[in-house]
């Protein structure tokens, strides 16, 4: 069975322009989005995952940002070459964002009832009456009780899970057929962190979204993903299904990222963290953006940028590692212990 | 909120106290006296004059007096002015000075905003430049220069307004705009940082994500926002206009409540300082309160609750 893709992004190219010169924030990134899946984008702050999905929405500021290259295609149409009233339409009806910070995201002098019908009166020609309706209802979807009284209250009313509740309301009005959640978790504590994951799983499955879910925690990725993208330094390295990246992991950030994760198997007394910092990318090195924090780093990573290898039909990582001349290396303890798990786990089926 | 006002008016007529009682302690400091050509009389007759306002009674005395006068609403009589009531006084001039002040304040601060409000949407651009370029000429040129420069070029040479007095509405159109270049630009200044910052935060971002039009966005998510910290200027600037339109009053010899003070202050008619003082710090305190009360209209996290905010 052939799923269907709903987004694909082609090649895309993304500079800012600041006083420094042109920051490369985005080199080449490419990635499907499948009906129905949650693909979860994952990497360290600067790595280019909100600038990727904020150019799906052409949320990026107008006046110093700039995308250089590539295509983003929904549903056949590419979404970087629409007017801004084209874009109009699609913002909140098709594609919809939940942000990071739900004490800031909502307006602070509008009822929260108002913020979300404004989408539905906008995109569905509902009537105020109607709106309301549908608001009340999305509130109760959300899971917030007594709607018809909170309906009338502001943000400052509720308290922070409340509020991303009431965001992910505002997102799921028009029932969009991708949900662009940006790291929707992370401002809030570990208890609501399960509440609105839960939620948001649940809700998928209810209105049949497809899910792109950034985030730097690989705890809440294992929770929700089908699909995982590691972004390193402006670039994809590693893709493939949850269990490939999370068991089979081959770049090796995504074992620094993977060793660097509080595992329950280990009696290890420090966590690992990966050496150095993210590459400056007002002037990106020529190789492998990673090289010069890699401890497997070989001679050719610092002069070509590796290309994608293929692992299996779903899963590609770029490294040279994967070369078929590439010396074997061994990977850290915890990813050893993943990959052996992984091979238990196929042999079992 | 009615609990909630009375504790208001608590204060607002202890400051009212502390402002009468300074003033009048300060106002005894003046030196000179209230009379013309005082020194040309006679100690004796000095003394008949002094006794006849009660001035040769010891100044805590003359304060008690005052105080107690004042608790009944009396504000006493002038004595440059035969004998006239200060109220009367007052009544008679506050009309075209409450006219400018109200007419420069509602002008330059919806000019202001606006031209703040355009400045931040349109950052950078011509608008943005233009109208930055005129807040900061409003600011820096005081206004007795532009009550000149108006006067001369578009009464004399234009011929269009009159150049002074106060006969029509026609005649307050000068004055109000060289008085609201002050509190213009200083909204404008205000407006546009203010709308810049909030056009950057996260929930218009989240608008932006909803599909909502620019307009909308700038009007229905922005400009509310924006505005809160701008009411906070522009109490205290209603004020400044008050005592500001002083001079203004005097280069378009508009008869208001300014030219009276200070002739009041150089001849040391102490009940009209007093009165108008109070008068002032009366609109100070009143104009304080109303700015507290539309926070809570503009802004519902800071309204003003008897406990059931809704």
């Amino acid at each position: 069975m052939v799923v269907e893709k709903i987004l694909q992004v082609k090649d895309l190219n993304i500079s800012f322009h600041t006083f420094a010169g042109e920051v490369k924030a985005i080199r080449g990134v490419s990635f499907d989005l499948l009906k129905g899946e949650t693909l979860a984008i994952v990497g360290e702050s600067g790595s280019g995952k909100s600038v990727t999905t904020k150019s799906i929405m052409r949320l990026l500021p107008e006046h110093n940002s700039e995308i250089k290259g590539g295509e983003i295609l929904f549903e056949g149409k590419d979404l970087t070459k629409l007017s801004d009233k084209q874009m109009q339409k699609i913002r909140g009806k098709e594609i919809s964002m939940i942000f990071q910070d739900p004490m800031t995201s909502l307006n602070p002098t509008m009822k929260i009832g108002n913020q979300i019908m404004e989408p539905l009166i906008k995109h569905q020609n509902m009537s105020k009456h109607a709106a309301r309706q549908r608001a009340i209802e999305l509130l109760k979807l959300v899971g917030i009780p007594k709607p018809e009284i909170r309906i009338d209250q502001y943000p400052h009313q509720f308290s922070g899970g409340m509020r991303q509740r009431v965001v992910i309301a505002i997102a799921l009005a028009c029932n969009p057929k991708v949900l662009i959640a940006d790291e929707p978790t992370t401002a809030l504590d570990v208890t609501i962190q399960a509440q609105i994951l839960e939620l948001m799983k649940d809700l998928q499955k209810k209105i049949d979204t497809s899910i792109i879910f950034i985030t730097h925690d690989l705890g809440v990725v294992a929770n929700v993903a089908d699909r995982v993208a590691v972004m390193y330094g402006g670039k994809i390295v590693e893709i493939g299904t949850a269990d490939e990246i999370f068991y089979n992991p081959q770049h090796p950030y995504t074992w620094g990222l993977i060793s660097s994760m509080p595992d329950m198997d280990t009696d290890d007394e420090e966590l690992y963290s990966i050496p150095g910092t993210p590459p400056d990318l007002l002037d990106p090195p020529k190789g492998d953006a990673f090289a010069p924090r890699n401890p497997f780093v070989l001679k050719i990573d610092l002069e070509q940028e590796p290309p994608f290898f293929k692992v299996s039909d779903t899963h590609y990582a770029a490294t040279w590692l994967l070369h078929p001349d590439a010396p074997k290396v061994e990977p850290p303890e915890a990813v050893k212990r993943r990959q052996n798990q992984f091979v238990g786990a196929k042999g079992a089926k | 909120m009615a609990k909630y006002l009375l504790q208001r008016f608590i204060y607002m007529f202890i400051t009212l106290f502390v402002v009468a009682s300074l003033t009048f302690f300060l106002m005894k400091l003046i030196p000179g006296s209230p009379f013309n050509n005082f020194h040309k009389l006679s100690v004796v007759q000095q003394n008949i004059l002094l006794d006849k306002y009660n001035l040769n009674d010891p100044v805590p005395v003359q304060y008690f007096n005052y105080m107690k006068n004042l608790a009944t609403g009396d504000l006493g009589v002038s004595f440059q002015f035969n004998n006239t009531p200060v109220s009367e006084l007052l009544a008679r001039r506050i009309g075209p000075s409450a006219i400018l002040g109200v007419q420069a304040m509602i002008f330059g601060s919806i000019i202001g905003i606006f031209l703040g409000a355009i400045a931040a949407l349109k950052q950078n651009s011509w608008v943005d430049y233009t109208s930055t370029f005129l807040a900061v000429v409003g600011k820096s040129i005081p206004s007795f220069i532009f009550a000149g420069l108006l006067q001369y070029y578009v009464a004399v040479k234009l011929g269009w307004l009159p150049v002074m007095l106060w006969r029509g509405p026609e005649y307050s159109v000068l004055p109000t705009i060289a008085l609201a270049m002050f509190p213009l630009s200083i909204a404008a200044r205000f407006m546009r940082t203010e709308m810049i910052e909030v056009l950057g935060s996260d929930y218009i971002t989240l608008a932006r994500a909803k599909g909502a039009s620019f307009w909308q966005i700038s009007i229905k998510h922005a400009l509310r926002n924006a505005l809160i910290p701008v009411v906070t200027v522009l109490g205290p600037l209603a004020i400044s206009l008050m005592s500001g339109s002083l001079v203004i009053e005097k280069i378009f010899a508009v008869p208001g409540l300014g030219e009276q003070f200070v002739k009041s202050i150089s001849t040391n008619d102490y009940p009209v300082i007093m009165g108008t003082n109070l008068l002032f710090a009366l609109l100070f305190v009143v104009v304080i309160l109303v700015v507290d009360i539309l926070y809570g209209v503009i802004d519902p996290r800071i309204r003003i609750s008897g406990g059931k905010a809704k």
